[in-house]
C-alpha cells in the first residue's frame, strides 16, 4: 500500500490516485488529492452543481460517497496536456457499479491538475454526462414504419 | 477579423462568446487550436475530439438562426505560462430573456505567441433549472 501522505510526482499519480479513492469510497484519500487552496472547481455528472472551495468539493464528495459505492472506472479516449506547473486530461470515465450487467454510465471528464509545494494535485474536476452506447441492440427494421408524428 | 492574433485568454474567449452569439462560423472556426488535440462537449453531448468533429458540431449548432446573448458570471482563472484554464457560467439570453445557465471549462493554449482555444466542456447549471422553475413562460429546450 502506498504512502497516500506522499507528494504526487505527476498529473498521472494524482489522477490514478483520485480514481482509486472514488472506487474506495475513501474521503480523506479523496481530500488529500486536491489542493489545499480555495480556487477549487469541482462539478460532479449527478446533481451537476458548480462547487467551488475545499469545503463546498468536500461536500460534494460526502454526498457522493453517501450514494455511490462500488463503483469500478476505467478511463478511455484520454488525452493529456502539461505545459510548465499545469496539466490537463481530457477523457471517458467508464463506469461499472457492482451488479450491474454491462456499462452503467459514461462521463465525459475534464480534470485541471497543478503543481503546488505538496507536489501535483487536482484543482478542477469537471464531469458530466456522456452518451451512453445501448446496451441492447434493436433488430434490423424494428419499427421501420413507426413515425412519431402521428401520434398527434 | 479572424485574423487577428489573440494576445490574451480573455481575448479568446470573448471572441468565442460574441462568435458564438453572432453565429458567425468563420471566427469561431478561427479561433481554435489547429489540432486535433483539440476537445469540445457542449451540453449533454458526447466527446468531440479533433477538429473534423468539433467544426462539424458548430457547423450543426449554427445552422439554427436563434439569436442569443451570452453574459458570463463568476469567472475564475488559472493562468500559466502557455496554458490558461477558466471556470465560468455562461447566463444565456433570448430575445432579452433570461433562458439557460451553463457551467463551462475552458482551456486556452498560447501557439507562436497567439492565443487559441484549445478545449471547451460545458454543461447544464442545475442551480438555474431551479431558479427558471419559477419563470414558467420560458419554456426549457437545448440551447447549445
Amino acid at each position: 500500500m502506498s504512502d497516500p501522505t506522499r507528494p504526487f510526482e505527476s498529473p498521472d499519480a494524482v489522477e490514478a490516485a483520485y480514481y482509486a479513492a472514488f472506487e474506495a469510497a475513501d474521503l480523506d484519500a479523496m481530500m488529500e488529492i486536491w489542493a489545499d487552496q480555495e480556487d477549487l472547481v469541482c462539478v460532479h455528472p449527478v446533481g451537476g452543481q458548480l462547487l467551488r472551495g475545499r469545503r463546498d468539493v468536500l461536500e460534494g464528495w460526502v454526498n457522493v460517497f453517501a450514494r455511490e459505492l462500488d463503483m469500478r472506472i476505467t478511463l478511455s479516449e484520454v488525452t493529456r496536456f502539461m505545459q510548465g506547473d499545469l496539466a490537463i486530461h481530457s477523457g471517458v470515465e467508464n463506469i461499472v457499479r457492482r451488479g450491474d450487467p454491462g456499462l452503467t454510465g459514461r462521463v465525459v471528464f475534464t480534470n485541471v491538475y497543478r503543481r503546488t509545494g505538496q507536489g501535483w494535485k487536482m484543482i478542477l474536476h469537471h464531469a458530466s454526462p456522456g452518451v451512453r452506447p445501448p446496451s441492447v441492440q434493436a433488430p434490423e427494421g424494428f419499427m421501420d414504419d413507426f413515425d412519431p408524428e402521428s401520434l398527434h | 477579423m479572424s485574423d487577428a492574433p489573440y494576445v490574451t485568454p480573455q481575448d479568446v474567449e470573448s471572441a468565442f462568446y460574441e462568435a458564438f452569439a453572432r453565429r458567425d462560423l468563420a471566427t469561431m472556426l478561427g479561433l481554435w487550436v489547429e489540432d486535433d488535440a483539440v476537445v469540445c462537449v457542449h451540453p449533454g453531448g458526447e466527446r468531440l475530439e479533433g477538429r473534423a468533429a468539433v467544426d462539424q458540431a458548430w457547423r450543426e449548432l449554427f445552422a439554427h438562426d436563434e439569436r442569443m446573448r451570452f453574459e458570463i458570471a463568476d469567472a475564475r482563472y488559472v493562468q500559466g505560462p502557455v496554458m490558461a484554464v477558466h471556470s465560468l457560467r455562461e447566463l444565456i439570453h433570448v430575445d432579452g430573456r433570461l433562458r439557460g445557465v451553463m457551467l463551462a471549462t475552458n482551456v486556452y493554449q498560447q501557439v507562436n505567441g497567439a492565443w487559441r482555444m484549445l478545449m471547451h466542456h460545458a454543461s447544464p447549471d442545475p442551480e438555474a433549472r431551479r431558479s427558471s422553475a419559477q419563470r414558467p413562460e420560458h419554456p426549457s429546450r437545448p440551447l447549445h
